[in-house]
């Protein structure tokens, strides 16, 4: 055989392939304490840990905080607008 | 309280001290034997890896539940190498753990079967994985471009028309563009899974991962796992390489990755 050791292409691959692999798959057999994290709270988990920061996601394209009213500085301006003016209607 | 993380199960071999270090600090990866098999284990404490502490330390300290994952990874990893082979394992999913040895033992017994049977159909055989990304939309694109004639008849129609008119033409262009790219991505993706298939002894097409997952620009197109006699690893590999290079001219790249302990596999059998 050629190759015995982990043919790795990058290192985010790398991380994402052990993630996907022993975060979701593996064998599942009753333990006494088996560690639960429900799916969403996994993908969270996985999301936070490969993207460190806003730079490395703004590079990959994911920005959707930006549309989001809550989380977008502009949104959060448009709503305090609406909040002031509402005394004055 | 002390208990024992099960990381997997494999034939009861020669041991030989692990290199890594179990999944909290100093405490070495030890075998528990039972009848032809032994589970690979190390101790932790209880109070460490309870789902509640799990989940405060998803919140502070994600790189403390990263490197653990890595840890459980590389003892398998070790589990199954014994010089120039790779031995059959069955890998553990994150996070099993028994309060005693005896509770172990009895799991052990439950299933012993199963994981006989499981780590028999093993081995002499690796999974390795699959992956082929979109590297270059825009030379996908215009090789589509060039190729497809209803897009070229679009196009010579479009050039006769009164701007107005080639407008609304040009929209409905887009999106015969954009079926053919989603069309040609399916066919390749479809293509590249049978071709690799040939000579496995079991194939997956797994979930695509997400950007956020892999962190990368480009999408994932395949996402695919394989199950390899050690016999064909070296033909798989040349095969993949081959591959890669035709991806290559279309835009396209192809990863592969392994041995991996066969997390896709072994779950059919336990």
């Amino acid at each position: 055989m050629s190759t015995q050791k982990l043919t790795h292409a990058t290192e985010a691959t790398n991380l994402a392939d052990i993630l996907e692999r022993v975060l979701d798959k593996g064998v599942v057999i009753a333990g006494d304490i088996q560690i639960r994290i429900a799916d969403i709270e996994l993908l969270t988990i996985k999301i936070r840990l490969l993207i460190a920061s806003v730079d490395k996601a703004m590079e990959i394209g994911i920005n959707w905080w930006q549309q989001d009213s809550f989380l977008s500085p502009n949104s959060i301006n448009k709503n305090n607008r609406v909040t002031n003016l509402e005394p004055g209607q | 309280m002390d208990a024992l993380y099960l990381y997997c199960i494999r034939k009861k071999n020669i041991f030989l001290p692990f290199l890594a270090q179990g999944l909290e600090e100093k405490k070495e990866i030890f075998a528990i034997p039972y009848k032809k098999i032994e589970a690979v284990v190390s101790r932790i404490s209880v109070e460490d890896f309870s789902s509640d502490e799990i989940k405060i330390k998803a919140q502070e300290n994600l790189n403390w539940i990263k490197e653990k994952i890595l840890i459980h990874e590389k003892v398998i990893e070790e589990a199954m190498k014994k010089d120039d082979i790779t031995l059959s394992v069955i890998p553990m999913k994150f996070g099993t753990i028994f309060t005693e040895e005896k509770r172990l033992l009895e799991t052990l017994d439950k299933h012993y079967l199963q994981f006989r049977t499981a780590l028999d159909k093993l081995e002499g055989k690796e999974e390795w994985s699959v992956k082929i990304y979109l590297s270059d939309e825009k030379k996908f694109e215009e090789i589509i471009k060039t190729n497809c004639g209803t897009i070229k008849e679009y196009q010579n129609k479009i050039a006769g028309l009164p701007e107005g008119l080639a407008y609304f033409h040009e929209l409905e262009l887009k999106e015969v563009i954009s079926n053919e790219i989603e069309q040609r991505l399916e066919d390749i993706k479809k293509e590249i899974f049978f071709e690799m298939k040939l000579d496995t002894e079991e194939a997956k097409e797994c979930k695509l991962l997400e950007k956020e997952i892999t962190g990368r620009v480009e999408p994932m197109i395949l996402n695919s796992s394989f199950l390899i006699s050690d016999k064909m690893v070296n033909q798989f590999i040349q095969k993949a390489e081959r591959k890669n290079k035709e991806l290559n001219i279309k835009g396209l790249v192809l990863e592969f990755s392994g041995p991996w302990p066969p997390y896709y596999f072994s779950e059919q059998y336990v």
